[in-house]
């Protein structure tokens, strides 16, 4: 219950800027709405895949929007600049909540309201032009679906939240910042899915945490997983998902050893 | 270590590793390659201990390393050397029994969500203290009346003046009950109202709740008023740890007469003889004896002159705790 009342208050601090969360949720539509045009275009002109065609790349492109309005977590300046940079992690320090936690409560109201303008936006899309949508009806598959999204939000969120912390040792990580999320862009299917890329790259970004922050959720709406593929997924989202939280922790517990709290 | 204290610390120590850039371009090309750091020690081995229920002062010039020693005992800053125990707990542990002990109000940092009431932050600190229903509400309701803010509590906190502010951050701080306060520069940019406010409020909130507190604060009437013992701190070292009046008798050999005398002109000539004048207009002279001639001096001029009105004061707290200083600074340099 207490949990609970937490996230609902943070809820009425998002709430407050709700506009924000929309701007916020613009971002990704256009991006993809670029990339729905320019397939629409270079469809029509090659040999039909049967994998895909308009109507797979316009639910592709509306589904990322979605993934990326609710899956994906923009903590990392946050965490690097105004908490361990200027020192607002004190505020956090002296209470007794985990720091991980309440950033992840943070996040959810944004993840939330950025997601549910998208799938408003999806189901109005569909009802004037439904043929371009095309999901799973299983619910078995939507279930399991909606399990690997959240462990694809879970990873976002903690590759994120690793990536912050590391302003515990250096003082301008932005740069960084930029090439780690362009490497997520494309490895996690942002620009195309990773099915239509080399085999080679296919391989390693299988391999890579990114695939299953956004790729996989989306080709397990689009019911293109069967159910043991599902299960391996969420095998490979628990095995990086481990990987991560242990590494959050390491660098947790040396990164806290050299906080200045500066600007407290 | 003293089983009694709610504080205790022992050689403690915290140093910094600062980049020193050597000036110009030549400097900057250099550092691509080579970077020189040296070692800034804030605090050097500060050693004291605090019952519980005591209320001191902690005072010091900036930079003094009073913040710094008090973000250690408050388990944000990890030691470089020494120890520290808060309540039986090592700060640094930030175990949650301890931080529901403790309190840290830091005067020039907003706690509060900026956007909401400051009602919504006292129901999250609430939630997270895991503070019960019935506790919380007799919580809410002693202090906010104490503070006077039970007509702000669902107002935005960015239309809060800066005092109003501060009484919803004290409060949000207060709400679990803290037996440990940490307060840095509670006072600071408040008018002299509110400050006595504040003052009346900490000295209550320690009264009725046994609550050991340490305070740091520019405005030395924070101190005067508050503190019976004040430890004071300078360049990262322990300079006094004692009570205040002894502070005062020890650093000031000098105490304030003010006299108001009937009639002008007053005796400046004879009043000489005893003491330095510091001020005097009409028939208000201040005059600055030394203090075990203070009474001496006094009641001579009381039979020799027609006075309606005599202060014997001690000296600004300020000019003793500079005094303090000084002679410290100069033991210092007597010594290397």
């Amino acid at each position: 219950m207490g949990l609970l009342n937490i996230i609902s208050l943070h809820f009425q601090q998002v709430f407050h800027h709700r506009l924000r969360s929309l701007v916020w949720f613009f971002i990704p539509l256009l991006n993809n709405l670029v990339l729905i045009l320019f397939w629409s275009g270079a469809l029509k002109n090659t040999i039909a895949d049967p994998n895909w065609t308009i109507y797979t790349a316009t639910t592709y492109y509306f589904l990322l929007t979605i993934a990326n309005a609710m899956l994906s977590s923009h903590i990392e300046e946050d965490v690097a600049n105004y908490d361990i940079q200027q020192g607002e992690l004190v505020r956090y320090l002296i209470r007794p909540f985990p720091y991980y936690w309440i950033k992840f409560i943070e996040e959810i109201p944004y993840r939330i309201l950025q997601g549910s303008y998208g799938i408003i936006l999806l189901i109005f899309f569909s009802l004037f032009f439904g043929t371009y949508i095309r999901i799973t009806a299983n619910p078995l598959i939507l279930f399991f679906s909606f399990i690997i999204a959240v462990f694809a939000f879970f990873i976002t969120f903690t590759i994120k939240m690793n990536l912050g912390l590391s302003a515990f040792w250096f003082k301008d990580s932005r740069g960084f910042f930029e090439l780690v999320t362009i490497t997520l862009i494309i490895f996690s299917g942002g620009v195309v899915p990773l099915y239509l890329l080399p085999q080679a790259v296919q391989i390693i970004s299988y391999i890579l945490p990114f695939s299953y922050t956004a790729f996989f959720p989306i080709i397990a709406v689009q019911g293109k997983l069967q159910i043991f593929q599902l299960f391996q997924v969420i095998a490979m989202q628990l095995v990086w998902l481990g990987i991560l939280i242990g590494l959050n922790r390491v660098l947790w517990k040396k990164g806290i050893k050299k906080f200045t709290a500066i600007g407290q | 270590m003293n089983t009694m204290s709610a504080i205790h610390v022992d050689k403690l120590s915290k140093s910094f590793r600062l980049y020193k850039k050597e000036p110009g371009m030549a400097g900057s090309i250099k550092s691509l390659f080579n970077r020189k750091y040296s070692e800034f020690s804030a605090v050097k081995e500060v050693s004291f201990s605090i019952a519980e229920g005591e209320l001191i002062g902690f005072i010091g010039p900036n930079g003094a390393g009073k913040t710094t020693t008090l973000k250690m005992l408050s388990g944000l800053l990890y030691p470089t050397r020494g120890q520290v125990m808060v309540d039986g707990f090592t700060p640094f542990d930030r175990k949650n029994e301890f931080l529901k002990k403790i309190s840290l109000v830091m005067g020039q940092k907003n706690q509060l969500w900026w956007d909401l009431p400051p009602m919504e932050s006292f129901l999250l600190n609430k939630e997270i203290y895991q503070v019960s229903d019935t506790l919380f509400q007799k919580n809410l309701n002693e202090l906010t009346e104490l503070m006077e803010i039970k007509d702000v509590l669902h107002t935005q906190v960015r239309n809060l003046s800066l005092g109003e502010r501060m009484k919803c951050e004290l409060v949000a701080q207060l709400l679990h009950s803290p037996r440990i306060l940490f307060l840095d520069e509670p006072t600071i940019g408040l008018d002299v109202l509110m400050q006595k406010k504040l003052r009346d409020f900490i000295r209550e909130y320690n009264k009725r709740y046994k609550a050991t507190i340490i305070l740091t604060s520019h405005y030395m009437d924070d101190v005067k008023e508050l503190c019976k013992r004040v430890i004071v701190i300078d360049h990262g070292m322990l300079l006094f740890d004692g009570q205040l009046n002894v502070i005062i008798k020890k650093y000031s050999r000098y105490k304030l007469l003010t006299l108001t005398f009937n009639e002008a002109p007053v005796p400046l000539e004879a009043l000489k003889n005893h003491g330095s004048i510091l001020y005097h207009e009409g028939t208000r002279v201040h005059l600055e004896v030394e203090r075990e001639k203070s009474n001496e001096a006094a009641s001579y001029i009381l039979k020799n002159y027609a006075v309606a009105d005599l202060n014997i004061e001690e000296p600004p707290i300020e000019e003793v705790i500079r005094s303090l200083f000084s002679e410290k600074k100069r033991q210092t340099h007597g010594a290397s």
